[in-house]
């Protein structure tokens, strides 16, 4: 991480911020705590305020407070408080969206790819194309690509919430439902591919290809590794796993 | 006495030819280890789940070979987790976490090779000298890690947590602190290792058994560092001048008293029953720091913080080994998975181990020279190749640390709630990180807290409120006074002093270290 | 042309997938089992698991492969996990006594009656000393302590444990009162009885076994009816022979093994115990049982279910009398144990 990105005036802003958040997360704390047992007796163990399991909790709070109240001080003496809230305009809102665009991005594929896909559809598959968005989106740096490949992996996700939402949120692994879905999402990764072919153009291929073949290797190899070779089952193990498994046993004739 | 010592080399010297005239050894060996790197240095694969994952497998080989496959694996998996720590910024494990602080500086000033090379030879050396204190000096520590109560075992964890503070900010030199107390918050979230209390859990039942370390050290790292790769784009790369890869030796002589002073650390805190490496490469990482001249080097890219760290992680091998095998206390997280590999294996470590089995203390160092000798050369030789990675565009290589990352964090507890702490973790320390917050001091917070807690709470508990035991018990009393002198020495005027002291000594002729 | 391709193969995928799942129960095991340890990995219930699994596969035409997702409440995330799973006995739960207080702590609503379970064993719990202290029996020991209630420290792994509640009923049955300070499981609570830190020990004995062999512990009464003999150290008498009372409230004893789904087809359950039978009484099992201090109990069926039911209305209850269940026993539908 490079070390100047931000000015110090840029950081008195974010502390005064952070400040904020910090003293309502500790008196948060703080509160919290308050309610916990400090004499008496609780599970068998006699208590007593040094041996409460409010103590950490009280110290840490304590500190933070102080901690916290110290930065907001620092930076409103630096004239970061006005700073701060002028910031507050529909304007300058969407111009720090814009710069942190990045974030955005990347959080939005990790996090659709964590909190939507992993824990609800075959892992190979959602691998697949979430690496497949994500290296489109810097290997083959335009915006009509990433444009696209977003778009797609937007579709992709919520189609997988709606199909597990009408599931009942708890589909039975091992259904034809669940295996539609894992198709759903490599149908997903088809388009993805496809449309962003399209958007790249063609003096692009070359570097299409590499992300094609990134996007499909690296899903089918890790799937591969955990399963069998380091025995770590997958979060999700759909369509993809139980057809390399059929195989498996096919040509083992077990 | 001289006899008993050439006695146990010469049956050190026969257990080592006897287990290089079987052709497999050598495979399982340079197999094994070469796992352990890869373990070791993916994010989220810890040595404890490594030397899980070939207890099963060698559960049909003879002892002896298991044995092999079980310690290359450990010794390995120590080391591998510097790999991802100096290149990438994202330490595999949490052992290799302090390790980051100045091997990725050095990395980036494209001394990519050379800091490898060192951090080869640097574990090397650690793994071996915990070897040596395994069998030579194992009663004596050992006698030391049992007087180890819940006073020493605090003071231990404070003393960990007091380095977060002096992981300077950039910026603010409060940030360190708030990020630290952070790390501790978290580490408070679930049920309390005493009265089994749920704090802050909201009735959230994922929550009730606590905040894991590997998720939150996966995000605290990886997740910045993927976000700020993709931003900077494959324009940013720096090429690395691969060059020769040298085991550095003269840098390892130069730093002798650091390498010294380190092992000592890792072998100690590895005998400690239930702290393990991770905790030894931070302590080793502090000291270092607090006792040179010039700690404003630290974190930038300073030899001596490199090497303190990866001496201690893997000296601590050997140390856990010393209560493991003389009273079947393991010393440290990877050492219980050991423990339950080799009851399987039908040998229950203890004290009738000598009586039983003679032998088995050499044979175990033995095993580990050759573990060592294996990890050094697999290393020397990997160094090239793992450099050559960073050749291929972030672009295309980040998507894929992050899946892995993904991966490491399941793959631990198989619970896709890890996974969910890890990004939200990941965001908060990619922000944090930005407002030059040093996210080492919140991981060590996170690592340290539960320790702290309990021992304190306990140690209260026993005395009944009573705060005397921590000065008049010998072992508190030089904690007490090493946390002191770290205190102390982050204040510019004992600095002063010290450094005045230091002119004197060197000009009235006594020559200084030369450090 | 790609697309077509892709759709093609997609679907000849799904066919091999229809075809390979259509398993029947008698096929039963047609493909690797798991079993989901929900305790960490390096532990008892572990060790175990990957023992018997490891005994199991060789009278099984499939591999049975072990592996630990832990966290929750009483290892409610990994009984959650498998029993979320298809009750095909494909997926399994490695499990100890102490999965019986998931319910009452809240970790999750289900009793132990969903599962069945299969046990291999257990080690008995003791009670023992520091070497340097001074109680050389069971009854020095309980008179000391009942001249000064509450002032002897006690040391076992944490509140609502199983040893926790086996020095409960070593003090209900004897009258004493002890100072208990709960360790973060056993080995740190034998560490600081070494260390002097507590005076006195109650875990199992496979746990304190090479302590006890290095004199570094003196044990003073097993907590279970028989008298027990430690090579090198001689028998360790029954604490029952001094205070009969204790029968009303122990023996208190480890159940480690693993469960299916009750739900599970009944030609599954069957072969799932004829290879734990054979297991069980296979010379490795035996043997690593006899090196450890375990007691094989190889229960499963009936004998099984009532075990953990006992087992289950003990802990919960006990929990709710020292005030730390979330959720009522009584909510849960769990009977009170008889007296």
């Amino acid at each position: 991480m490079s070390r100047n990105d931000q000015s110090v005036p840029g950081l008195r802003k974010a502390d005064f911020w952070t400040g904020l958040v910090l003293v309502a997360i500790s008196v948060f704390m703080l509160v919290e705590t308050l309610g916990y047992p400090l004499e008496g007796s609780y599970a068998g163990v006699r208590n007593a305020w040094y041996v409460s399991p409010a103590l950490l909790p009280l110290i840490v709070s304590a500190f933070l407070i102080l901690l916290s109240c110290s930065l907001l001080a620092t930076a409103v003496r630096a004239g970061a408080a006005s700073a701060a809230l002028a910031d507050v305009t529909p304007r300058a809102l969407r111009g720090h969206a814009g710069a942190a665009r990045d974030i955005w991005i990347v959080a939005f594929v990790l996090g659709g790819y964590i909190y939507c896909l992993v824990p609800y559809v075959d892992f190979t598959a959602a691998t697949a194309l979430t690496l497949l968005t994500l290296a489109a989106a810097y290997h083959l740096p335009t915006a009509r690509v990433r444009k696209a490949g977003l778009a797609v992996f937007a579709c992709a996700i919520a189609a997988v919430l709606l199909a597990t939402f009408a599931a009942g949120w708890r589909p039975q692994p091992r259904s034809t439902g669940a295996d539609l879905r894992d198709l759903a999402v490599w149908a997903a990764f088809l388009a993805a591919a496809v449309s962003v072919a399209w958007a790249a153009g063609a003096p692009e291929r070359r570097r299409w290809r590499r992300c094609l073949v990134v996007a499909l290797g690296t899903s089918l190899i890790l799937s591969v590794v955990f399963k069998w070779g380091l025995l770590v089952p997958l979060p999700v193990e759909g369509v993809t796993i139980n057809t390399l498994d059929a195989a498996r046993r096919l040509l083992l004739l077990r | 006495m001289l006899m008993t010592v050439l006695d146990q080399f010469g049956a050190f010297a026969g257990a080592l030819a006897g287990l290089l005239s079987q052709p497999v050894s050598w495979l399982l060996l340079i197999g094994a280890s070469l796992l352990g790197i890869t373990f070791g240095a993916l994010p989220g694969l810890t040595a404890t789940l490594g030397v899980g994952l070939l207890a099963t497998l060698t559960y049909s080989l003879d002892l002896n070979m298991a044995l092999i496959a079980l310690i290359a694996m450990y010794v390995g998996a120590v080391y591998g987790g510097s790999y991802s720590a100096i290149l990438l910024n994202i330490p595999g494990t949490a052992a290799s976490a302090a390790s980051a602080m100045d091997g990725y500086p050095m990395a980036q000033r494209g001394e990519a090779g050379r800091v490898l090379g060192l951090t080869t030879t640097a574990s090397f050396v650690g793994t071996v000298v915990g070897m040596l204190a395994l069998v030579v000096v194992a009663p004596l520590i050992l006698e030391l890690a049992l007087q180890f109560t819940s006073y020493e075992f605090f003071l231990l964890a404070l003393f960990g947590i007091i380095i977060s503070g002096t992981l300077q900010s950039s910026d603010l030199v409060i940030k360190g602190w708030i990020a630290g107390f952070l790390g501790l918050a978290l580490s408070t979230v679930g049920r309390d290792g005493l009265m089994f209390f749920p704090r802050f859990t909201f009735g959230v039942p994922e929550l009730d058994s606590g905040i894991e370390v590997v998720p939150v050290l996966i995000g605290a790292f990886a997740i910045p560092q993927i976000i700020h790769g993709l931003r900077e784009g494959d324009g940013a790369v720096r090429l690395q001048a691969v060059g020769r890869i040298l085991p550095d030796i003269r840098t390892m002589l130069r730093n002798l008293k650091h390498v010294i002073r380190s092992a000592m650390i890792g072998v100690g805190i590895g005998a400690v029953p239930g702290v393990g490496e991770d905790i030894a490469g931070w302590v080793s990482y502090g000291t270092a720091k607090a006792s040179s001249p010039n700690p404003e080097n630290f974190g930038k890219g300073e030899p001596a913080g490199l090497i303190s760290s990866e001496t201690a992680n893997n000296a601590c091998i050997g140390g856990a080994l010393i209560p493991l095998v003389t009273l079947g206390i393991p010393g440290s997280p990877p050492a219980v998975m050991l423990l339950g590999a080799l009851m399987l294996h039908g040998l229950t470590p203890g004290p009738m181990l000598s009586i039983e089995q003679p032998n088995f203390l050499v044979e175990l160092a033995a095993i580990m020279v050759l573990a060592s000798l294996a990890m050094w050369i697999n290393g020397m030789l990997l160094a090239r190749q793992v450099v050559k990675l960073l050749r291929i565009p972030p672009s295309l290589f980040l998507p894929v640390v992050a899946i892995l990352s993904v991966l490491g964090s399941y793959a631990l507890g198989l619970s896709t709630f890890n996974l969910y702490l890890m990004f939200a973790v990941g965001l908060a320390a990619y922000f944090l990180t930005r407002m030059h917050y040093p996210i080492s001091a919140l991981v060590i917070g996170v690592i340290l807290g539960p320790m702290a807690d309990e021992n304190l709470r306990r140690a209260l508990m026993v005395g009944q409120g009573d705060l005397t035991p921590f000065v008049t018990r010998p072992l508190s009393l030089i904690l007490v006074l090493a946390i002191t002198l770290i205190v102390l020495s982050q204040l510019p005027a004992y600095r002063r002093w010290r450094a005045r002291a230091l002119q004197r000594l060197r000009t009235a002729g006594a020559g200084g270290d030369g450090a | 042309m790609r697309k077509f391709m892709g759709g093609a193969g997609a679907a000849a995928a799904v066919a091999l997938v229809a075809a390979a799942t259509v398993a029947r129960a008698e096929d039963y095991p047609a493909r690797d089992i798991s079993v989901v340890v929900v305790w960490a990995a390096g532990g008892g219930t572990d060790t175990v698991n990957r023992l018997i699994a490891a005994e199991m596969q060789q009278h099984l035409p499939a591999r049975i492969n072990v592996v630990n997702r832990t966290g929750g409440v009483g290892g409610s995330a990994g009984m959650s996990f498998v029993y979320g799973q298809p009750a095909d006995g494909y997926t399994l739960a490695g499990i100890s006594e102490s999965n019986v207080t998931a319910g009452v702590q809240g970790g999750w609503d289900q009793r132990f009656e969903v599962w069945q379970p299969f046990i291999v064993g257990g080690s008995p719990d003791l009670v023992s000393v520091s070497a340097n202290a001074p109680y050389q029996t069971l009854k020095e020991l309980i008179e000391a302590a009942k001249a000064k209630p509450g002032e002897i420290r006690v040391g076992a792994s944490a509140a609502g444990s199983i040893h926790h509640l086996n020095l409960l009923a070593l003090e209900k049955g004897t009258g004493a009162k002890f100072n208990y300070i709960p360790y973060d499981g056993s080995a740190p609570a034998q560490n600081a009885a070494v260390s002097g830190e507590v005076a006195v020990v109650v875990t199992s004995l496979a746990e304190q076994q090479q302590l006890i062999r290095a004199k570094r512990l003196r044990p003073l009464a097993m907590l279970t009816p028989n008298a027990v003999s430690v090579e090198g150290i001689g028998d360790v008498p029954s604490a029952f022979a001094d205070f009969p009372d204790l029968k009303e409230h122990l023996p208190i004893q480890q159940a480690i093994g693993f469960a299916v789904r009750a739900d599970a087809p009944d030609a599954v359950k069957k072969t799932l115990t004829d290879a734990f039978d054979k297991a069980v009484q296979s010379d490795k099992v035996k043997g690593w049982a006899a090196q450890n201090f375990y007691e094989i109990s190889g229960k499963s069926g009936e004998a099984a279910r009532e075990e953990f039911q006992r087992l289950e209305g003990l802990f919960a209850w006990t929990l709710h009398e020292l005030g730390a269940a979330t959720v009522s026993p009584e909510k849960l539908g769990i009977p009170k144990p008889a007296k």
